[in-house]
């Protein structure tokens, strides 16, 4: 069972909208290593761990993932705010907008819909916790990719959350 | 084993899972009906014996919260059993049905 808590676990505010960023983002929430996907391993293979302890950091993980995947969604809704046509076409944000609008879809960087296909839950612990290190590893390799990209958007407070990112999983074993 | 993995789900936890399901119904009442005056005081009541319920419960049972963890006795949180593990007295098959 889960409760909702009405704030954010990190706070997002971005001054200036940027499509092209949101639409690069946005696979943090859906893509093959994003929040959603995060969430649905760490949620989904609880119930064969041999050990209350594992159980109890896949619970802890796995919700805190749901909270992630509301800042995805936040720093992309802030990023295409207020945003004309032409901005929308420059960035090439078009492909998304003609699909959902700036509606908050879980999907890919590439348009891909989120897919269960990225995730494993073999109740099989020891699988299953090697597949959650694998996804660490993509996790890591992912936020570079977005943190160098040049563009008008500061830094800083993607920079800080991608750590929160990168340093919550060695918890998980 | 089974006596202590069916210990947690007593009838004072079927008692906070009936209140909860009120608690939730209101909520949900509420949402599209901010202005009811009975819903309100209901909804406040139902809130003041859940946090009653509650509070018994996470004193003599465990916590149902991570944050209602008694940390004098250590984490008690990641006990078993969990939800999942509550009632019918069935083991866990700890290893997976293929082992």
């Amino acid at each position: 069972m889960w409760i909702y808590e009405k704030k954010l676990q990190y706070p997002v505010k971005i001054e200036t909208p940027n499509p092209k960023l949101a639409g690069m983002i946005i696979t943090a929430l859906g893509g093959p290593d994003g929040e959603l996907a995060a969430a649905t391993r760490y949620l989904n293979q609880r119930y064969n761990m041999p050990d209350g302890r594992v159980i109890g950091i896949l619970t802890d993980v796995g919700s805190e993932e749901l909270g992630h995947m509301e800042i995805v969604a936040s720093i992309v809704h802030q990023l295409t705010r207020n945003l004309t046509h032409d901005e929308i076409k420059a960035a090439g944000f078009d492909k998304y907008y003609v699909d959902h609008g700036v509606g908050i879809y879980p999907c890919s960087a590439a348009g891909v819909p989120f897919d269960a296909m990225a995730i494993a839950s073999k109740g099989d612990p020891l699988a299953d916790i090697h597949e959650d290190l694998a996804a660490d590893a993509a996790i890591t390799q992912m936020q570079p990719l977005l943190k160098n990209r040049r563009n008008p958007l500061k830094y800083k407070d993607f920079s800080h959350f991608g750590k929160t990112l990168k340093n919550r999983h060695p918890a998980i074993i | 084993m089974n006596n202590r993995m069916m210990g947690a789900d007593t009838p004072l936890l079927e008692k906070i899972r009936a209140l909860s399901f009120v608690k939730t119904e209101l909520e949900l009442y509420l949402d599209t009906h901010p202005d009811c005056c009975a819903a309100l005081d209901y909804y406040y009541k139902t809130v003041e014996e859940l946090k009653d319920l509650v509070e018994e419960y996470e004193g003599t049972t465990g916590p149902l919260t991570a944050i209602g963890t008694d940390t004098t006795k250590g984490w008690s949180w990641v006990n078993e059993p969990w939800p999942w593990q509550m009632g019918n007295g069935a083991p866990n098959n700890r290893q997976g049905g293929m082992n």
